[in-house]
């Protein structure tokens, strides 16, 4: 942590060649009469160039093809997506139309469920109530009193 | 080498061609600081694949306002710091003494050989910030400015983060040497 004169700080700004003018000097030639500072700067100095000594692998083939993979199917997702989308959105427009010319019959709808309903009562459960043999149960009005 | 940019140009179009070409610009800048970061093969692999993924996914908003290598290194410092958090959050996170010592041996057989392995164990005793500081002041050269642009911070923050990781690098290697 220095000598007590100077902090490290000093140390790391002689590193990076920012000290200058007296302040320079004077701290050149501290260091000529300081072990501590010599040392510790020293200590770093080989610290640092044992970071930048390491010679590294280069880097695997395989991260290029991973990429240029992606690259290319998601190319080929968006260019689906281009086709898709007017597609979908015409699609979306002609179904809107659809409904809204629907809507202006209020009773279409209504009158075709009616008739589904009529018809199933008319069918399958008119004499559910007028047999006591019968399954009265749901399951028994679902399979409209058929036996089994 | 800085790619022209033209080829930038051609691959904000979505040009495969350029993002190659920008792949073979880049590739040693994304990989050093992957696998010094991460000290893990697989790990830096992973990591610098997601970071071109991100540069191509985000190169459309790059507007030429600073150089692109300085974006290239936002980039990557991000990417990288991101897919750790997330590897440990996922508890896959681990640095393999063993490999460590494989991935960052220096092979030249003429090297001292305590100092074989002294990179990786070094820069494994750091922070993970102090870390990301000193390979880009030390190992890529990097001004201060050009620092604090990559890694979203104050040139005093930067002056101040890689002080301190210069102690802790330098009591590291003192441990190393005693």
């Amino acid at each position: 942590m220095g000598c007590g004169k100077y902090d490290n700080n000093l140390i790391n700004l002689y590193i990076d060649g920012e000290l200058d003018g007296p302040g320079a000097e004077e701290f050149c030639k501290h260091l000529e009469s300081c072990g501590v500072c010599r040392g510790e700067l020293k200590e770093l100095e080989s610290a640092l160039s044992g970071i930048k000594k390491a010679v590294l692998p280069p880097a695997p083939e395989n991260i290029r093809r991973r990429v240029m993979e992606k690259l290319a199917r998601v190319r080929k997702t968006a260019r689906t997506l281009y086709l898709l989308v007017p597609a979908a959105a015409a699609a979306a427009v002609l179904l809107a139309s659809y409904i809204s010319l629907n809507r202006t019959k209020p009773g279409h709808v209504t009158d075709y469920v009616n008739t589904q309903i009529n018809y199933l009562y008319g069918e399958s459960l008119v004499d559910v109530y007028a047999d006591d043999d019968k399954d009265n149960t749901v399951i028994g009005l679902i399979l409209g009193g058929e036996d089994i | 080498m800085p790619v022209p940019d033209r080829t930038v140009l051609d691959a904000q179009r979505g040009d495969l061609e350029a993002m190659g070409q920008i792949y073979s610009a880049y590739i040693d800048l994304v990989w050093n600081i992957s696998l010094k970061m991460t000290l893990n093969r697989t790990h830096a692999e992973e990591a610098a694949s997601e970071v071109f993924l991100r540069i191509f996914r985000k190169i459309s908003k790059f507007k030429f306002r600073s150089s692109f290598k300085t974006w290239v290194y936002r980039l990557t410092v991000n990417t990288v710091i991101n897919y750790i958090e997330k590897e440990k959050r996922r508890k896959t996170w681990y640095i393999d003494e063993e490999r460590l010592e494989r991935e960052y041996g220096v092979p030249a057989a003429q090297e001292d050989p305590a100092e074989k392995d002294m990179c990786g164990k070094l820069l494994a005793g750091l922070r993970q910030r102090e870390r990301m500081l000193l390979i880009l002041r030390e190992i890529e050269g990097m001004s201060y400015c050009d620092i604090a642009e990559a890694a979203g911070m104050s040139i005093g923050a930067v002056k101040t983060g890689i002080y301190r990781a210069r102690e802790s690098l330098r009591r590291a290697y003192k441990s190393m040497e005693a």
